[in-house]
């Protein structure tokens, strides 16, 4: 849930990636803070878990302009894939007001891509949370390596398996060349701000 | 400390982690204290303008001091708000210490303190039938998880058998979070024999592997506990790929557990464990003597019996391809420092090479070193509560 920094006239909200360990959840949160550097409020703070990186920023939306005199601010995080990083990830899974789902198109992956999104279901479960009612983006990542003759899975099938019942908006990506992060996070940070509207009705007023 | 107390509360409640960030989103300036029962000193945290400056706990302090507080996940604080003359000597973001924080107690860095006079209540401990006892039983907790193994994670609730005595069952588990009662159940009645905790393991690869995957014991889970799914396959590749010595090894520890295990159920429901059948025979080891002798039985059989206060308590038997002495990396409470070897008529043994096995042992996965760790620590707690139950029935 999102808070509302009352000193600073501020509604800092939590947009988390997530998706199994080495996805592209980093790389996707690398070149948003490499690319759109005036927005990136603060440095981004990477954390060395085993396996993958914890990263976090501020990120400050512009053209989002202000609602009722608040600036909007997102903070955006990864979470650890690794099973162990419990407390990491129920830290940074506390108060999401957004997710955007990274799977990998890798075919080998295919299992690896269902078992997190089950964990993420999980986990938003035991948070209050459904993973049907928030603000939630599917991004198939690493469609580029088609070009290195690597096996893939074809959009289609993804969206078949894990998209089925979820229905959420999807998008094809290469984390590493940039193509369609901005889609995925621009996406995501507008379906979660509607969402912060209609709880708070702040559009009513 | 000269300010008023603007906040107070239990970490129980509101995690450090939070703590800080609400506090820091409010920019507040202040000293945080914090108060763990266990802990001699106090905690302080400084915080100017939001960000952790300084904290010191005893002679600790900075950030070394900040980052243990992550552990006292039960502890009291009051944040007083007050000008600050400390120097600043942490210079991390906020957030980069919460997050590096909670990396430290995932990878097992920092301790988690929890009070001994306030443990969870959970439904089993406050059911009747058990209550004197239950009290003694001992803890184990495991070695550091090694989550190489670990493929999923699962959770259950209180008063969950996750395994049922004498059932089927071909999964294998290392607990990652909570607690959980170890009973076995004899014609006497159901026995508790000792609670686990983080980093114990459910379920015993070697009978898993040789004697089908019948239970040995149930397991119960008291209040709401995660555990971490092993990946059988790769446990069964890497055991395949172990010499005959060091399976044996294995398998007689194995065995060894579970004659203990029965001898600690019988104890807890009364029966006479005293032995004297052993008077007759002839002593291969004496407990007390420094002997570095390690065989293993060919034929017949070695007894493996503790001279306590309460009387000569019979471990176990080892038979054909159980081994006896001091294996390098075992540390059980038997032969030959805590108990003494008697041997039957028949007996034969053989010598193996020590030093080839504990070689293979160096070898190993961190996984399977500490499921060997974790097998050695429950014979040891197990004879332990073994002795000192006999002891008391004894006074």
């Amino acid at each position: 849930m999102a808070t509302i920094n009352l000193k600073d006239r501020r509604i800092d909200c939590k947009i988390v990636y997530y998706g199994p360990g080495r996805c592209g959840k980093t790389s996707n949160l690398q070149h948003i803070h490499d690319t759109f550097k005036k927005e990136v409020t603060g440095e981004m703070i990477s954390i060395d878990t085993h396996g993958d990186r914890t990263l976090f920023f501020d990120f400050l939306p512009i053209g989002l302009g202000k609602i009722r005199g608040c600036s909007v601010n997102v903070q955006l995080f990864t979470v650890p894939g690794q099973v162990k990083y419990r407390s990491t990830r129920e830290m940074v899974l506390r108060g999401v007001d957004g997710v955007v789902f990274v799977a990998d198109s890798l075919a080998i992956r295919r299992e690896k891509n269902m078992f997190s999104l089950k964990d993420l279901h999980e986990n938003l479960k035991k948070m209050g949370l459904r993973i049907n009612k928030i603000p939630l983006v599917l991004q198939f990542n690493k469609r580029d390596l088609q070009n290195e003759g690597l096996p893939l899975m074809s959009v289609d099938q993804m969206d078949k398996e894990l998209n089925r019942q979820l229905k959420a908006p999807y998008f094809k990506a290469s984390a590493v060349t940039g193509e369609g992060v901005k889609d995925t996070i621009t996406t995501c940070m507008q379906m979660t701000l509607r969402d912060l509207h209609r709880k708070f009705k702040w559009a009513q007023d | 400390m000269t300010g008023n107390v603007v906040l107070k509360g239990s970490l129980a409640f509101i995690e450090l982690g939070e703590l800080l960030q609400q506090l820091g989103s409010g920019g507040s300036t202040g000293t945080i204290k914090l108060v763990c029962e266990g802990v001699k000193d106090s905690g302080y945290i400084y915080l100017k303008d939001g960000n952790p400056i300084n904290a010191r706990c005893g002679s600790a302090k900075g950030a070394d001091a900040l980052y243990g507080f992550f552990g006292w996940t039960r502890a009291d604080f009051e944040f007083v708000q007050e000008d600050l003359t400390c120097d600043t000597v942490i210079k991390k973001g906020r957030m980069e210490i919460i997050l590096d924080g909670l990396r430290m107690i995932d990878d097992g860095l920092i301790p988690e303190i929890i009070p001994v006079s306030t443990p969870r209540k959970t439904r089993r401990e406050v059911r009747k039938g058990r209550g004197g006892r239950k009290k003694d039983l001992p803890i184990i907790k495991g070695p550091i998880i090694d989550y190489v193994y670990v493929v999923d994670e699962e959770e259950f609730s209180d008063g969950t058998d996750i395994v049922a005595q004498d059932k089927f069952g071909n999964w294998f588990w290392v607990i990652l979070s909570g607690k959980m009662e170890v009973i076995r159940i004899l014609p006497e009645g159901e026995a508790p024999i000792v609670q686990l905790t983080d980093g114990a393991y459910i379920g015993s690869i070697v009978s898993f592997l040789r004697e089908g995957n019948v239970r040995s014991a149930t397991v119960k889970a008291i209040g709401n506990v995660q555990l971490g799914v092993l990946d059988s396959e790769l446990i069964s590749r890497e055991y395949a790929a172990m010499t005959d010595d060091l399976q044996s090894i294995l398998i007689s520890i194995d065995k060894r557990l579970r004659q203990v295990t029965d001898l600690c159920a019988r104890t807890v429901l009364d029966c006479n464990i005293i032995n004297t059948g052993h008077k007759n025979m002839k002593p291969l080891t004496s407990q007390d003597k420094n002997e570095d002798t390690c065989f293993r039985v060919t034929s017949g059989e070695a007894h493996v019996i503790r001279h306590a206060k309460g009387g000569d308590i019979h471990l176990c038997t080892l038979t054909a391809g159980d081994f006896a002495g001091p294996i390098p990396f075992l540390n059980t409470p038997h032969e030959p420092y805590s108990a003494s070897v008697y041997a039957s008529k028949n007996l034969t043994t053989e010598c193996f090479d020590l030093k080839k096995v504990k070689k293979e042992y160096d070898q190993l996965s961190q996984t399977f070193k500490n499921m060997i760790e974790y097998m050695s620590t429950s014979i040891s707690v197990t004879t332990g509560r073994v002795v000192d139950l006999t002891c008391k029935k004894k006074v």
